[in-house]
């Protein structure tokens, strides 16, 4: 039986990178004891299915993972998130477990956004506004990048669905917006967003980002991803 | 005394592997922190991959946590990005734990595991804010320590270390807390840092550099003497009677992030008296102390229910001889709970003449980790030179026992530059390899052996101390030697370890307290990491001891007579000096010498020295092979000189069971 987890990463974890998570998490699961479906042969291993990945030092309150656990055994899933959090690291908790329909779609091909808060250091809040209205009325934005040992450029503008300031951060020192990047048919990511906000400024840098929410389509309508599609909410 | 981590968190960002820098693991402690503790930093100088997993570091620091008088925080060597932006905005050296300034500690404990960490041992200093050389630290700075295996010569580190620790640490780390506590207790009376380091010279096991007169004449090492009649003429190691006593870690530290040996780790016996006279390993944690096999079945399981690792290895300079070794593998294989089906059990130092068929089947489970052999040499001459007595039988079984249970890879190990060596016993390495894979091959025809060979660097407290090493040019020699023979060689990979590091290595090895200024010269010139191959730079240690006016051969080539006076003969491992050198004659002639465990003592000086004994569960050697005599059957006589109670020299022929 396929169960599907919402968790978080927030904290110092968050510097931990996917693989890292993943590691953890398979750790996790044996030290809760969960009755996991090994695959077959010479090395087995456990059945797991992560959603999409989070960019190392960015939290989240919506990471996704899958994981096949054995049918038959009297397994109250509503006692799932409190195992597993127990044997977790500061700062990964499970909000949720729920049993994923046959034939339902992973997490990670689901997903067409993810909804970030974005804390933005070493510009004041007037030039993040002036910069993100200049990115709203543009067709194109192009930045360039460095992937393993390539210069890539990248059009983000696309994948910005919506991008609004919100003020500045608690202690005053820095400024949050919300935005709602895409993630087909490439993710936009926090830290590109920036880039693309202030092209050529190295400065101005990413403080923290916080995944509020991923997002799935269902008959043209946006819906917050949640671990059982009835939990899911507009 | 508040954390750096509000200054540290923005650097992480722009860094490799932020996660090197969070602490958080399982098994960490936030300790508490109050003037009446000692605080101790357990600092391994290299990167946190490499020092997160070591196990000496991981016992003191539960020890440590477990008193009421201590404390103790770990911290690693920053890696050289972070440290760029470390020196840039003067943020100093950290522990992981809480992120607590290095300097604020009161004690910063060094673990040195090889020779090539001591620039980084400089840098970590540096970056702790704390003076590099021991004389200009005031009353107010931390003092450094530093042990572990290369503890044993530490003279080139003299003149940076306050105190060195000789030995195992278990019981002696109490004590100097206790000294360090009493220091700190007195306020405005205590006494001087000289008088702190002269109080510590009294305990045992710890070696105060300062607390010793150095006289050269010319090039030549004299002597090395207390100063004042209370402080020990020669240190001897510290070692715990009985590991059943020391079921540490209880608590292992398990990684956030990708670490070398990521696995439980349960140390099943100390020490080694296989006795081969290249390792200074095997001589300097002697005798042999076995873990009761009741205890190593707890541990490993304990271990793997608390961490939810589902791979444990058993740990210990030659892990197949311990007694009874098949079961407690077996029953670790089924240690996992509920949640882990399968356990895979890695053996790494695996004996050839023990590692058996049984053990084979019962190691390679359901997961089959990678398996290495260390035949160390090419040819059975020179074998018995090094006295590692196993035969062309015993390591054609061994890969036998491994390929029939259906291993298809596994790693050789060899040396080159061992004493005597001629070209003969170079090639018997890659005729070695061949037959191998030819062994390999009746079951796979993936069969492939990978020969991974080192430059032999001599070591302090050996029977090779003696020797003069190779040069960088003998060594390549030998290497293109290999290389060419082995060109064409169908499922034989051959790989070596950089001539010119082995030579870096071999001028600390010997060293006196001369290359001190060699240190830090290669440390200011950039030096650190010297032990990573895209770092390790040659040209910076030629220039250096150039600079200093030290001669490269002088330390490295030369061989030394039976008159020489050694930079560490003040220092102790329980070895007799005579010992060593009538071993060392041994070797020249060809000579071996069998494991103590099961033949009668030939004093080297350590038990009777110590009072202590082998602790061990069988009283025979493990089943298969030559059992390290060399011979088909244990009886045929060696010869070997005997050291009598009454201080005699007598010669005597072992294999009837009694000293003659």
């Amino acid at each position: 039986m396929w169960v599907r987890i919402r968790w978080t990463k927030v904290g110092k974890i968050r510097w931990t990178s996917h693989r890292d998570a993943a590691r953890i998490w398979e750790r996790a699961m044996r030290r809760a004891e969960l009755p996991m479906v090994y695959s077959e042969g010479f090395s087995p291993r456990a059945r797991m299915s992560f959603g999409l990945a989070l960019p190392t030092g960015s939290e989240s309150l919506a990471e996704f993972l899958d994981v096949d656990l054995t049918d038959g055994e009297e397994l109250d899933l509503d006692t799932v998130p409190g195992r597993l959090t127990r044997c977790l690291p500061f700062g990964m908790t499970v909000l949720e477990a729920a049993a994923v329909p046959r034939g339902a779609e992973s997490a990670q091909a689901d997903v067409v956004a993810c909804d970030w808060v974005i804390d933005i250091d070493n510009v004041a809040l007037r030039e993040v506004q002036l910069a993100v209205a200049g990115l709203l009325a543009a067709d194109s934005r192009v930045i360039t990048k460095r992937r393993k040992d390539q210069i890539v450029t990248d059009d983000i503008r696309p994948g910005v669905e919506s991008l609004v300031v919100t003020g500045l951060s608690a202690d005053g020192n820095s400024v949050l917006v919300r935005a709602v990047l895409g993630t087909k048919p490439r993710g936009i990511r926090p830290g590109d967003l920036i880039t693309g906000l202030f092209p050529g400024n190295e400065n101005v840098v990413e403080r923290r980002s916080l995944r509020v929410a991923q997002l799935i389509e269902r008959a043209g309508e946006r819906h917050t991803l949640r671990a059982a599609p009835h939990m899911a909410a507009a | 005394m508040s954390t750096l981590w509000p200054r540290l968190e923005p650097l992480l960002a722009k860094v490799q592997k932020p996660a090197r820098y969070i602490g958080c693991e399982d098994g960490s402690v936030i300790p508490v922190h109050s003037p009446g503790k000692v605080a101790w930093l357990l600092l391994y100088p290299d990167t946190y991959e490499i020092g997160l997993p070591n196990q000496g570091l991981q016992i003191l620091y539960e020890i440590l946590n477990e008193r009421r008088d201590a404390v103790a925080e770990r911290s690693y060597a920053p890696w050289t990005d972070l440290e760029v932006e470390m020196r840039r905005i003067e943020l100093p050296l950290f522990s992981v734990e809480t992120h607590r300034p290095a300097e604020d500690f009161d004690v910063l404990a060094f673990n040195l595991s090889s020779e090539l960490v001591y620039t980084n041992v400089l840098n970590c200093i540096d970056l702790a804010r704390v003076p590099v050389y021991a004389a200009d630290r005031t009353v107010g700075d931390p003092l450094v320590c530093a042990g572990g295996h290369s503890a044993f010569n530490p003279e080139p580190l003299a003149d940076f270390v306050d105190f060195f620790v000789l030995g195992e640490g278990e019981e002696v780390v109490g004590e100097i807390t206790e000294v360090l506590g009493r220091w700190k207790r007195a306020g405005a009376d205590k006494g001087s840092r000289h008088d702190l380091l002269r109080e510590l010279s009294h305990v045992v096991g710890v070696y105060v550099p300062s607390m010793y007169e150095v006289t050269y004449d010319d090039q030549r090492l004299v002597s090395i003497l207390p100063r004042y009649g209370d402080v020990p003429a020669q240190v001897h190691k510290r070692a715990v009677a009985d590991l059943a006593e020391w079921p540490y870690p209880k608590t292992p530290l398990v990684p956030l992030t990708e670490v070398v040996h990521d696995r439980l780790n349960v140390e099943v016996f100390r020490g080694c008296t296989r006795g081969c006279r290249f390792c200074q390993a095997g001589m300097i944690t002697r005798p042999v102390r076995e873990r009761p096999a009741e205890q190593v079945r707890t541990m490993v399981a304990n271990g793997l229910k608390r961490s939810g690792y589902d791979e444990v290895s058993l740990t210990s300079l030659s892990t197949a001889d311990f007694s009874g070794i098949e079961q407690v593998v077996t029953e670790a294989s089924a240690a996992g709970g509920v949640g882990c089906p399968s356990v895979s059990v890695s053996l790494p130092s695996l004996r050839v003449d023990a590692f058996t068929v049984g053990v084979a089947a019962s190691v390679s489970g359901v997961r089959r980790s990678g398996l290495t052999f260390a035949p160390e040499a090419g040819s059975w001459r020179l074998r018995q030179v090094i006295n590692k007595l196993i035969t062309e039988d015993d390591l054609f079984a061994a890969v036998e026992s491994a390929f029939s249970q259906g291993w298809t890879r596994m790693k050789l190990y060899f040396l080159i530059g061992l004493p005597t060596e001629t070209d003969a016993d170079t090639l018997g390495i890659a005729e070695l390899a061949r037959k191998c894979v030819a062994i390999g091959r009746k079951h796979t025809n993936r069969a492939s052996i990978t020969v991974s060979v080192g430059g032999f660097v001599p070591k302090s407290h050996t029977p090779f101390q003696w020797f003069g090493q190779n040069t960088v040019e003998e060594f390549q020699r030998k290497i293109n030697l290999l290389r060419s023979d082995l060109h064409k060689a169908k499922g034989v990979q051959l790989r070596w370890h950089t001539p010119t590091a082995s030579v870096a290595e071999g001028i600390l090895s010997r060293g006196d307290r001369r290359l001190g200024k060699v240190l830090e010269h290669v440390w200011r010139a950039g030096g650190t990491f010297q032990e990573w191959g895209e770092h390790f730079n040659y040209s910076l240690w030629l220039d250096a001891m150039a600079d200093c006016g030290l001669d490269v051969e002088w330390y490295v080539n030369r061989h030394r007579g039976a008159d020489e006076v050694f930079a560490w003969d003040h220092l102790s491992a329980g070895l007799h000096k005579d010992f060593l050198w009538d071993d060392w004659q041994a070797a020249l002639a060809e000579h071996g010498l069998e494991d103590c465990r099961w033949i009668p003592c030939y004093d080297c000086g350590v038990c009777t020295g110590y009072g202590i004994e082998h602790v061990v569960a069988s009283p025979v050697p493990p089943a298969g092979g030559s059992q390290g005599t060399g011979q088909g059957v244990v009886g045929a006589p060696v010869p070997v000189t005997i050291r009598l109670g009454s201080g005699r020299l007598e010669s005597g022929r072992l294999g009837s069971g009694s000293v003659a």
